[in-house]
């Protein structure tokens, strides 16, 4: 009898130990599994990349709202994101510097947030290539929030609605900064603009109106003189670095648009990379919602639009660095003041209203 | 009692048996073909924001040089061909590698389009493409320009002094976009006979960046007379630069 039942046991054995090994269970509690937000892709627009480890969250976002919005991430409890990316400039600053906690101001314009989950470089010099690493800095920057990210933590902690949120989009009550700049990131994917009059006329539910087409075109035309006929090509070759494609209208690569001939006030690219060939070279950002967004360049330099035509018409200043686009060399584009009217027509196309007054990018506190 | 010590001692030879993964068979080496592209100058590495003199005694330096590369394909003694690639965009000046399991055989011939061939170049939409793919948005790193135009195929982006004068700041731009459909090149190696059956293989593709400056074919590209080109702007330098391109590679089996 009692051989028997080794027997048995052994015949158990070779079939246990004949099974497919099993995955390993993963390291998160099996209870706990967010909401997925169902991120709508408008139509023209990429596929957005998420991060395998920060899925979109219904949870997750609303959590990000709440720290975008989020006072205490400063030292002093003064200041959020949304107090230098205000909605109706569209989530951007109307102030040339934006102004930190301790009066201090920086020596670059804060960059409007639009179609950030597209985008691939972040800061005006492209210093950071994730979301995620890049909601990190403006607190800890001394021109900024000027806060440390464990005063940061222990004043979410000490707050009774964060707890319960971060346990809603991460399945644990500990707060970190990882998860903190996820949540951030993961609100920053959600805002996505599409309903611009440019959208509609892509998609055919808007007309342009003559002057609106005849700024699109100038927009798409090729700029400059051209050396075999000795006539201008007539267009304001804005597309290069602002094209169209996936919609964007913005490469988020790294260009000389001439503003300068020399860049000791700030290298740029090259205060990055350290290579003196990166001098003055900073982020091309997306077109979308430009009419709200003044003051321009990665300075604030110019005021207006009108400002800004007069930059590009001219060719801007030739250094060793300038882009190629620019026409600095060959006297600028030649264009006119029906042009300029007709460019900025179409610019004021890529407003889209329902993005900066989108309640669920607004305030929540 | 003897039979049942038999029927314990087969039982756990069944129980060790049943626990070892191995397959027991031969292993066979793959058949790995890895095609490697690398530029020169005059013979030496071809290095971004060096200055250089070429055969006009134009001084000048690359910022930048990207090139889509397209449908690489060995082609077998027997006339098939195995793709490589499909599409990849190469700057050269890395000695890109693009590696990929081939079946065994004897091969003869390795082929390669410049550029982005018609069937995918224009009036696409890069949007369609997840941004892992080089014909992407995001993945081709600016070689787009608008969906009637499509794609550049070669970007050469840098400076040049011109006038002659030793030690000037080189301030004029070079920007050779070259693309359209007539941008469309296709090299060919010379015939070879390599078995790759079982073994890893490198075969390189080098381009003489000087060559391609300088008065090949008749073809000249004198960025003193003309430095940019967008192709529609001005067709010829873009022609003649994909042309002097084609004639400056380089192969060996």
């Amino acid at each position: 009898m009692k051989q028997l039942f080794w027997i048995a046991l052994l015949g158990i054995l070779v079939f246990v130990s004949c099974k497919p090994n099993e995955p390993e269970p993963p390291d998160i509690p099996s209870a706990f599994s967010a909401t997925p937000y169902d991120l709508v892709i408008p139509p023209l627009f990429p596929p957005i990349d998420i991060p395998a480890d920060n899925p979109l969250t219904v949870e997750g976002v609303r959590l990000g709202r709440y720290l975008f919005w989020e006072k205490k991430l400063s030292a002093d409890a003064t200041q959020s994101c949304g107090s230098c990316h205000l909605p109706q400039f569209g989530f951007a600053d109307p102030s040339r510097f934006s102004t930190g906690i301790t009066g201090e101001q920086g020596s670059r314009q804060a960059m409007a947030l639009v179609n950030l989950g597209w985008a691939y470089n972040y800061f005006w010099d492209g210093r950071a290539h994730t979301l995620e690493d890049q909601v990190i800095e403006p607190v800890v920057n001394p021109i900024e929030m000027n806060n440390t990210w464990e005063s940061a933590l222990a004043a979410l902690r000490a707050d009774p609605i964060y707890p319960p949120m971060f346990k809603a989009a991460y399945g644990t009550t500990d707060i970190t900064q990882d998860k903190a700049a996820k949540a951030m990131a993961s609100f920053l994917r959600t805002m996505i603009s599409a309903e611009s009059k440019f959208d509609h006329e892509r998609a055919g539910t808007y007309t342009f109106t003559p002057l609106e087409e005849a700024g699109f075109n100038l927009f798409l035309t090729e700029g400059g003189m051209n050396p075999n006929t000795g006539s201008p090509w007539g267009g304001a070759d804005c597309f290069h670095c602002h094209g169209p494609a996936g919609m964007q209208m913005g490469d988020y690569l790294m260009h000389n648009n001439g503003l300068d001939a020399h860049f000791s006030a700030d290298p740029g690219r090259a205060a990055v990379t350290g290579n003196p060939l990166d001098s003055g070279r900073f982020k091309t950002p997306s077109l979308r919602n430009i009419e709200l967004t003044a003051p321009y360049m990665h300075d604030g330099r110019f005021q207006t639009l009108h400002d800004v035509f007069v930059h590009y018409n001219s060719g801007g200043e030739v250094s060793t660095t300038i882009d190629p686009f620019m026409e600095a060399s060959g006297g600028g584009l030649y264009l006119n003041d029906v042009d300029e009217l007709a460019l900025i027509a179409f610019l004021k196309t890529l407003t889209d209203t329902s993005f900066i007054h989108n309640p669920a990018f607004s305030n929540p506190h | 009692m003897n039979k049942v010590f038999l029927l314990l001692a087969v039982m756990i030879a069944l129980v060790i048996a049943s626990c070892t993964n191995e397959p027991e068979q031969t292993v066979i080496p793959a058949s790995k073909a890895t095609v490697r592209f690398s530029a020169l100058w005059e013979g030496q590495p071809f290095e971004m924001q060096q200055v250089y003199t070429d055969a006009f005694g134009n001084r000048l330096r690359a910022d930048g040089f990207l090139n889509f590369i397209s449908l690489i394909t060995l082609v077998k003694d027997d006339g098939s061909e195995v793709l490589i690639k499909d599409y990849a965009l190469v700057n050269f000046y890395n000695a890109n590698e693009i590696t990929a399991e081939v079946p065994a055989g004897k091969y003869t011939t390795l082929k390669f389009g410049i550029g982005v061939p018609r069937d995918r170049n224009k009036d696409q939409d890069p949007a369609q493409y997840p941004s892992s793919s080089v014909l992407s948005v995001a993945g081709s790193q600016g070689m787009f320009w608008v969906w009637n135009t499509g794609y550049i195929f070669a970007k050469f982006e840098g400076k040049c002094d011109t006038t002659g004068t030793d030690g000037a700041e080189l301030l004029t731009p070079i920007a050779i976009h070259a693309g359209d459909d007539a941008s469309y090149r296709e090299f060919v190696s010379q015939s070879f006979s390599i078995d790759l059956t079982g073994i890893s293989k490198t075969f390189d593709v080098k381009l003489n960046v000087d060559q391609i400056f300088s008065p090949v074919n008749g073809n000249d590209v004198n960025i003193a007379l003309q430095a940019i080109t967008h192709t529609s702007t001005n067709p010829d330098l873009a022609t003649n630069f994909m042309d002097n391109y084609l004639a400056a590679l380089t192969f060996v089996p």
